[in-house]
């Protein structure tokens, strides 16, 4: 038999209770600091899919004459703007400008998480709210067209009448405006080309997206910084979709 | 511990198990939507009509093809499908006996698919 004289159940119960209090206390301090980074990482993650979403559309209506397309979706964490501010592409033969624009910005801010997704000539990019890196989630659809040495650049302009501002659901609605559109056709001399981005401000800046792309998939060189040349196209087609923004 | 009746252990054991194996069902049905996605995408982004349209048209002028029709097929395929076209055809290329035949050869690339074809009309 067990001598259990000395065994106190009041002793016992605050024991426990205060094991299970102590418990309780480490996870709010440690744990939840953690679910609410795993929160903002997780609505990072959502939000791509929905810009990659809203980066379909925009390509259904500039590529397949789609004339308009309204998505409801759902902002996690942040704030979805749409503003005709954004970086601007330049378009030289020659040094004469054939084309100038300032395409516009689709941009999720998240509050948890300080890096930001935008769509910006129908590319999908992200960066780190300081610091100068980007990169590119989603490409555009430019194309080197190698037997007939062509180059095709195509730009997705936003437009909207007023900057706009969505949190939590809603719906955005996409119109294609088809006498804006553009299709040019150019004979290019040799080393004539030159195409310029310049980024709207250094926090606003996806010239290391832009690089890799241009350099990378496209096999165009860099002559100076944001400046890029086509080392062997010899025929340009730059097409221009304008797209107005309504909705929310 | 002695008089200890444990034969409940393996309830514990199981729950361990199925616990583990939800969690492996998870990742998997967390990547079923992912690459649900990018199937899908990638159908939709297939341009079999355009390439079908284009294959018809070629049929359908048959030894007609000339210049002025192959420009508006460029220029159309151009501002409505964002895709370069070529078609270059042999006229009666081809002799079987006292019949000839032109040989075609269609180009289609839009930037996500390149499709080539040679055929005889």
């Amino acid at each position: 038999m067990k001598n259990d004289d000395g065994v106190s159940e009041a002793i016992g119960f605050i024991l426990i209770f205060s094991i299970v209090v102590l418990g309780i206390a480490i996870v709010v301090l440690y744990g939840f600091p953690l679910l609410i980074a795993g929160q903002g990482s997780a609505d990072m993650r959502n939000m791509e899919q929905t810009v990659i979403v809203l980066q379909n559309d925009l390509k259904s209506i500039s590529y397949k004459m789609v004339p308009y397309k309204e998505t409801a979706l759902q902002v996690q964490g942040g704030v979805l703007f749409v503003t005709e501010a954004s970086g601007t592409f330049e378009v030289l033969i020659d040094g004469d400008s054939k084309y100038n624009s300032q395409v516009g910005q689709i941009r999720y801010v998240s509050d948890l998480d300080s890096t930001r997704i935008v769509i910006e000539n129908g590319a999908v990019l992200t960066r780190p709210e300081r610091g100068s890196g980007s990169a590119m989630l989603a490409e555009p659809r430019w194309y080197y067209d190698d037997p007939s040495n062509t180059l095709i650049l195509s730009f997705i302009e936003v437009q909207t009448e007023r900057e706009r501002a969505l949190a939590g659901v809603g719906r955005i609605e996409m119109k294609n405006d088809p006498v804006q559109k553009i299709t040019r056709e150019y004979t290019l001399p040799v080393d004539s080309l030159e195409i310029h981005y310049s980024p709207l401000s250094p926090e606003h800046d996806y010239s290391v997206a832009w690089e890799n792309y241009l350099t990378g998939r496209l096999g165009m060189v860099q002559n100076s910084e944001n400046v890029y040349t086509h080392p062997s196209a010899s025929e340009l087609v730059v097409q221009e979709t304008v797209i107005t923004i309504t909705g929310f | 511990m002695a008089g200890l009746n444990d034969n409940g252990q393996w309830i514990v054991l199981m729950g361990f198990l199925i616990s583990i194996a939800l969690l492996f069902l998870m990742v998997i049905i967390n990547q079923a939507t992912l690459v649900g996605q990018t199937t899908a995408e990638g159908v939709l982004e297939f341009p079999k009509h355009e390439i079908r349209d284009l294959r018809g048209e070629v049929f359908r002028a048959g030894g007609e093809m000339n210049d002025v029709l192959y420009d508006d097929i460029r220029v159309i395929s151009l501002k409505r499908n964002h895709a370069i076209v070529s078609v270059s055809s042999l006229k009666d290329s081809v002799v079987f006996g006292d019949t000839t035949a032109t040989m075609v050869t269609i180009r289609f690339n839009n930037g996500v698919c390149v499709y080539e074809e040679t055929f005889l009309v």
